[in-house]
């Protein structure tokens, strides 16, 4: 698979960055350089993950050589990530080096630091770990195994038929599932990889894209939407030949501007659904679907199955257009969470049904249509938010408060008329949230059933 | 209000700055406030605040105060 079998593709290009040309056999060679300093033992590694070609050889080294790490966005808030040091000590640290601190290896401008030398009990297919909480605190990660890795990657292949002529772009992070199965799937088919960490909204990143005749561009609902605000479908990119979008839900309109632009670029266009917690991809939505099955997350990827369970027993649905709350089936599903060190040693718990959190229906064609979440989170520019969290935090001020919201609109309601700008600007400041996605209101009486839930449909409304 | 205290206005409300912060050498992703998210509801509130309708392939083209200056000029909107 594509961590162990680089050398295979020998002289091909694999990574560009803004200096250099990497190719197949010198990225496994530099991975091959810092394993030498890595011991035999299965350790526990943390990643301070950026866009670079160090975070990738750390990535496939550490992959390659069967060690549990996490990738961690190396941008979070030094409490954030040391509350994630802390809780699950990591025996060594991948990062950009600092001065004064020493470091068992270097290569160019990351370091690794040995952090803890105690023996931490992994579980020995434990392997790759990613945060879904975003900014928003909590240390929960996804355990991913390195057969969850493989699967994903060998479906997205044959979907979207990836081969080594194609060539993406990193501009979606290497600490987000969906960036990594970018970079796992052109590195299975020896295509190649530019990896800028320059913004979708600088000059310089379509200098580059033009430069290096990129084939692939990948996006999540708001990058789409810088797309089309930058004015994508006037830019002569004569080299881009797919395009792909996960990581929620793009505005159906959108979608369809899109699609009839790429169709008449000869563009292929991939709607597609999923989530950390399956390593990436669930379902995807075929070519000559969007338009006919407007809204739709699609079919399964190969060799998944999804199913549909009523919302209020463990019956299963197979009517058409009856919500129940999606599973999903697959090798890919994640071993669980792990919110404590001592959760790297669990087994896996899922048995390989994925209970996706996401309410949906199925139509007479065997297509699926998500129709709500019954996870409390949303989805703000790409990024999953808690909505408990928030909630949590904020009442422990002690703001008064309720919280829920929509994606890219959080919803809070507060009992006291005079704090509403108080808990906006402390929700903003905490969150690093835009003012724009923060909606804060006055509501005179919390609304809850007979039974004491609260009712957050009707602080929705109030929204709306 | 003349356009000075226009533009320091739409800086300071979309990227939730103090206007003092906001100098003619000012760059996107200079400072954590000005990211992608900011720059979006700054080129909303250029709009908004000059009355006008920036075009597409400008905006990527405005990625410091500066030149938004000289982008501005091309529509009548002078320093």
């Amino acid at each position: 698979m594509f961590d162990i079998n680089l050398a295979k593709y020998g002289m091909d290009v694999c990574l560009i960055t803004e200096d250099k040309t990497f190719s197949y056999q010198e990225v496994d060679a530099l991975c091959s350089d810092l394993e030498k300093s890595l011991p035999l033992s299965k350790q526990l590694i943390l990643v301070k993950a950026q866009i670079n070609i160090e975070t990738i050889i750390g990535y496939l080294s550490f992959l390659r050589k069967n060690h549990a790490f996490i990738m961690l966005d190396a941008s979070v808030d030094d409490a954030l990530s040391d509350n994630i040091i802390a809780t699950y000590q990591p025996n060594l640290i991948w990062e950009e080096r600092k001065d004064g601190v020493e470091y068992l290896y270097h290569y160019s401008r990351y370091g690794l630091k040995l952090h803890n030398k105690s023996v931490i009990e992994l579980h020995p297919k434990l392997s790759l770990m990613l945060s879904t909480s975003g900014t928003t605190g909590s240390p929960k990660m996804v355990k991913l195994t390195k057969d969850n890795l493989y699967s994903n990657c060998n479906s997205i292949v044959e979907y979207l038929k990836i081969d080594k002529r194609h060539r993406a772009i990193s501009n979606l992070p290497l600490y987000y599932s969906y960036g990594l199965s970018v970079l796992n799937t052109h590195l299975e088919q020896g295509a190649s990889l530019v990896v800028s960490d320059k913004s979708i909204m600088s000059k310089e990143f379509w200098e580059i894209f033009k430069n290096h005749e990129v084939t692939t561009l990948s996006g999540v609902p708001y990058n789409y939407e810088i797309f089309r605000r930058i004015g994508l479908m006037k830019m002569e990119l004569p080299s881009l030949k797919f395009m792909t979008q996960a990581g929620g839900k793009l505005n159906h309109k959108l979608v369809k501007e899109y699609a009839l632009w790429a169709e008449s670029k000869g563009i292929e266009f991939f709607v597609m659904y999923g989530q950390t917690e399956a390593t990436a991809r669930i379902s995807y939505l075929p070519l000559d679907k969007i338009f006919i099955k407007e809204e739709s997350i699609g079919i399964p990827i190969p060799n998944g199955k999804l199913l549909l369970k009523d919302l209020n027993s463990d019956e299963l649905i197979n009517e058409p257009f009856i919500e129940g709350e999606l599973l999903y089936k697959g090798n890919n599903i994640m071993m669980g969470y792990a919110t404590k060190i001592d959760d790297l040693k669990s087994d896996d718990e899922l048995n390989g049904i994925l209970h996706t959190g996401d309410v949906a229906k199925r139509d007479n064609d065997g297509y699926f249509y998500i129709t709500g979440r019954l996870k409390r989170f949303i989805k703000v520019h790409g990024n999953r938010v808690g909505l408990d969290e928030i909630e949590q935090y904020l009442k422990s001020q002690p703001y008064d408060i309720l919280c829920t919201g929509v994606d890219n609109k959080l919803m809070i309601v507060t009992q006291e008329a005079g704090q509403v700008e108080e808990i906006k600007k402390a929700v903003i400041q905490q969150y690093n949230l835009h003012h724009s996605v923060v909606k804060v209101k006055y509501m005179e009486e919390f609304p809850t059933t007979s039974a004491g839930k609260i009712k957050y449909k009707e602080i929705i409304k109030l929204f709306s | 209000m003349n356009n000075q205290e226009k533009l320091l206005q739409a800086f300071s409300e979309a990227l939730g700055v103090d206007k003092s912060v906001i100098t003619d050498e000012l760059e996107y992703n200079a400072i954590s406030e000005w990211d992608s998210v900011a720059h979006m509801s700054l080129i909303a509130e250029i709009e908004e605040i000059f009355d006008i309708m920036v075009d597409n392939e400008e905006i990527i083209e405005m990625n410091s105060l500066l030149k938004i200056k000289e982008i501005l000029s091309k529509y009548d909107v002078n320093f």
